[in-house]
């Protein structure tokens, strides 16, 4: 396979998680793929079995572990990997980049850089947006490329891989890149929708795995649909709050990107976060938890930022409050559920 | 005629000269070419409009004809030609005939061209090294002289001006390679916009740094002056008419700027627009002429992909201790942001006299104004070393071009062009914050103001009807609202997300002293005062609130 042809149009991915290879799959429908990852012997195991994560690798599909050969080759390269690993990616991959290339991430997550007297007492971080980076952002920051863009949306990776009917929006300030990633991605079952709000969709995305791990906690506490509505619709108002502070419009929130994607993991076991706040709520400690899995629930950081923007611009935030404490303060979740009732309630919607 | 030793340039020069022979200016080069320049722009501007219908042509003329009609009639200017109304009467006319069924194809062409010829004589600037070096000459005598009278008495001080003028404008940033870079491209300076005295302080900075004049668009109504206009229109300035809005206008001024730009017109260009009516520092730019900048680049990369003529941008941050102009444009921005909250009116009295009074207290007191040159960058935010070169931020060296590529081919993409205008804007406003100047006035003007705001939970038009008298703060939790707001402007120092000026390097008694002694001292009503109980008072909240403005943005409310 190392031998196939590389044509001008050769598209990199970068990442060997479950939606790396959901995304690398996708593209090799229409073009040669060069997937960097970063283990050797994952790379051996591709090219010896073409399976990887429980799906096949498309025969279009050429693995290496040189980051600096993907930007040799491909001018448009679309990062999946987890955030807390990309911006040193992105530290390695930034020297060999120019400003021709093109980067779509579809990574939901966010950078913070913290220092460690304020590591040292994590319950009083506090984070203004400026601290706070999206992706996009940080590939700005660590290399000279400017026309960047992200795919995001309910994309669940395991049903993309069993080839059901999906869609996804791609977002950038750039015409250019959204109709790039649009022709790349084309497929018969896989729909692409266009958002301009590059920042606001991925602020939607990355904060949407609050109420993901919020919704695994009622479903492993039995509290009933009721619950999960009231949780996910007043949660809602949460986010999009701190969605403004980083000055985000609204209409990422509405999007697919935004309630789209929400539905999807507050609904669906097969979320990641939502089986974190499952098994949370069965009794099971974070450490447990995140020892077992084999891939990161980006929710669990999201909660921690979250709460450090919260108590920056000091927003009420009960909810968000609530998961913060249960996480990563101890507190008891039916004395999270208990404070939460008793806390003074307000309009019903008061942001349209 | 002052003796030789005295020769008041001398006293503002603290440069040689980047290009001793004014001949060898690009602002000269241009103007010399002024005819034929103009004729480009024709040919161009009649370019854009060629691929359009004849149907789209009649209605570009018509709409041009029915907005120009309406300027005349509701917005006439004494700087307005005789001869206008019946120009547009004539096209009116001759539209008539050229939108008839009978008439050639070509007839439309003719009165479009003859529009565009009329803008672009209008637009298109001059340059006469005669008219600069007399001004020059009087700038300079004007403002040394005025500076040694004023500091150590008129007679003495008018024949013994030796004293340097860098005391009291102090020019900050990397000079040298602003230099080097009006040799190796073309600049286009940004600065920020506070005052009116902003464009003839910046021309005696470009001046005292040895560069070369600048072109600058200048509003049309100051050609109005018959003494002004004739300096204006021989020192490179081009006019801009912010009345005309119609397409023919905005594409004659758009081709005439981006050939310019195009062809090594350094450019000064205030990208706020207009003066900054709250006194705080830009938060959003006027996009027009930096887009056209970028368009520019991209054509002179088409000419020479692989070593293309560059653009520089270099902001500046001009900073004060005083505005003139404050207590109008502080009771413009609270009318318009404040609506019906807002009602008091207040004239506001210019005069040639009053300016030259502030100029004359500017220098008498220990007051000094900043100019804070940002480093320059590409059209893109790089930076760029001594040669011109981009620098990504590994230190690897940028291709232009790589910019405009498309599937290896570089291509016209006007979206693109928008998006990287945008990206710009902001870049330049993340320069202005970065290379602020913070003084002792902004500093003692933020903090009173920031305590004053707590009664009224950060309400400034509530704050507005509380009277001034009412309006005290204990002398100790003033110093401790300073002293913490300067331990964190010193933080971000460190940082680099601000500067301070020398005289904030200091502890925080004598920094409130300066403060107080410099923060709006032209003005009657003082923004800051002790009373006769030794606490901290105001005269005029408004202009506090000015003043105050200055350090909004950097998220310091927490710290007070």
């Amino acid at each position: 396979m190392t031998s196939k042809n590389m044509s001008e149009g050769t598209v990199g991915v970068i990442g060997a998680g479950s939606f790396g290879t959901v995304i690398a799959n996708l593209l090799a429908e229409n073009q040669q793929v060069l997937w960097h990852i970063r283990r050797p012997e994952v790379v051996a195991e591709i090219q010896g079995t073409r399976l990887h994560k429980g799906q096949e690798v498309h025969p279009n599909i050429t693995a290496t572990t040189d980051l600096s050969e993907l930007a040799r080759k491909c001018t448009l390269i679309f990062p999946v990997i987890p955030s807390k690993s990309f911006r040193e990616m992105m530290r390695e991959l930034g020297p060999h980049l120019r400003p021709y290339h093109i980067l779509i991430h579809g990574t939901k997550g966010l950078d913070i850089v913290v220092s460690d007297a304020e590591l040292a007492r994590p319950l009083e971080l506090k984070l203004g947006t400026d601290r706070v980076k999206t992706m996009s952002q940080v590939i700005k920051e660590e290399s000279a490329v400017i026309r960047v863009g992200c795919i995001s949306g309910p994309n669940l990776a395991k049903e993309i891989a069993q080839k059901l009917p999906a869609a996804t929006v791609v977002a950038s300030h750039f015409d250019e890149v959204i109709e790039m990633a649009k022709a790349a991605l084309r497929s018969t079952r896989f729909m692409v929708f266009e958002n301009d709000d590059l920042e606001g969709v991925e602020i939607a995305g990355v904060l949407k795995n609050i109420l993901a791990l919020g919704s695994g906690m009622v479903s492993g506490l039995g509290l009933g649909e009721n619950a999960r509505a009231l949780m996910i619709t007043r949660g809602w108002r949460e986010l999009m709050r701190i969605g403004e502070q980083f000055g985000s419009d609204r209409n990422a929130f509405m999007g697919l990107a935004g309630i789209g994607d929400m539905i999807a993991t507050c609904t669906s076991p097969l979320s990641r976060n939502y089986t974190v706040g499952y098994r949370l709520a069965k009794g099971e400690t974070l450490a447990e938890i995140t020892a077992s899995m084999d891939e990161v629930a980006e929710g669990v950081n999201t909660v921690r930022t979250a709460m450090a923007v919260v108590r920056y611009y000091n927003l009420p935030s009960p909810l968000i409050r609530a998961f913060h404490a249960v996480l990563f303060e101890g507190l008891e979740i039916p004395e999270a559920i208990r404070k939460l009732i008793a806390h003074r309630h307000g309009p019903d919607v008061d942001f349209m | 005629m002052p003796n030789r030793d005295s020769t008041p340039s001398e006293d503002v020069k603290l440069y040689g000269p980047v290009l001793p022979d004014i001949a060898d200016w690009p602002i000269y080069k241009l103007s010399q070419r002024r005819l034929a320049i103009i004729e480009e722009v024709i040919r161009e501007v009649m370019a854009e409009f060629s691929g359009k219908s004849r149907q789209a042509r009649i209605n570009i003329v018509a709409d041009a004809y029915y907005q120009e009609r309406k300027r005349m009639k509701e917005m006439p200017w004494k700087v307005d030609p005789k001869d206008e109304k019946a120009f547009w009467s004539r096209v009116r006319s001759r539209l008539q005939h050229a939108s008839g069924p009978n008439a050639a194809e070509t007839e439309i062409d003719d009165i479009m061209r003859e529009i565009i010829t009329r803008y672009a004589h209008e637009v298109a600037g001059d340059f006469r090294p005669g008219t600069y070096n007399f001004a020059r000459r009087v700038l300079g005598f004007f403002f040394s002289r005025i500076f040694s009278a004023a500091t150590e008495g008129w007679f003495k001080g008018i024949w013994r001006a030796k004293m340097s003028l860098q005391a009291k404008m102090k020019l900050h940033g990397e000079v040298d390679q602003l230099r080097n870079l009006f040799t190796k491209g073309t600049v286009l300076l940004v600065p920020t916009h506070f005052s009116n005295l902003d464009s003839v302080v910046v021309g005696w900075a470009v001046e005292a740094l040895g560069l070369p004049a600048l072109t600058y668009g200048a509003g049309i109504n100051l050609f109005g002056h018959p003494v002004l206009s004739h300096f204006m229109s021989r020192l490179g300035a081009f006019r801009v008419d912010r009345r005309k809005k119609n397409n023919i206008y905005l594409e004659t001024l758009k081709v005439y700027t981006e050939y310019i730009l195009r062809n090594n017109g350094h450019m000064l260009f205030f990208p706020g627009g207009t003066r900054s009516r709250g006194g705080n520092i830009e938060s959003k730019l006027k996009l027009g002429l930096l887009g056209t900048a970028i368009e520019a680049q991209r054509k002179l990369i088409v000419q020479n992909p692989e070593n293309p003529q560059k653009l520089f941008i270099v902001p500046l941050v001009i900073g004060y201790h005083t505005v003139l102009e404050a207590p109008s444009l502080i009771d413009e921005y609270l009318k318009l942001e404040g609506k019906q909250r807002y009602v008091l009116v207040k004239d506001d009295f210019r005069s040639i006299r009053k300016n030259i009074k502030f100029i004359w207290n500017f220098f008498k007191s220990p007051s000094e104004m900043i100019f804070s040159f940002g480093s320059a960058m590409d059209l893109f935010g790089n930076r760029v070393d001594a040669d011109g070169n981009s620098l990504d931020k590994h230190g690897n060296k940028l291709a232009m071009q790589d910019y405009f590529m498309h599937s290896g081919q570089l291509n016209d993409d006007p979206q693109r062009n928008q998006a990287y205008t945008r990206l710009l804007g902001d870049e330049i406003l993340k320069h202005f914050y970065r290379e602020n100047v913070v003084f002792s006035s902004h500093l003692v003007a933020f903090a009173a103001l920031s305590i004053y705001l707590q009664r009224t939970k950060g309400d400034i038009y509530e704050l507005l009807t509380i009277v001034e008298e009412d309006l005290v703060i204990e002398k100790d939790v003033f110093f401790h609202t300073v002293e913490r707001l300067h331990i964190r402007l010193r933080e971000m120092e460190r940082a680099g997300q601000l500067r301070l000026a020398e005289h904030l390097q200091t502890n925080v008694q004598a920094i409130v002293e300066h403060g107080f002694a410099n923060l709006g001292i032209y003005h009657v009503n003082k923004p800051l005062t002790w009373n006769r109980k030794g606490q901290v008072a105001t005269e005029d909240t408004r202009l506090l609130y000015f003043y105050h403005n200055r350090l909004k943005g950097y998220d310091l409310e927490k710290y007070v």
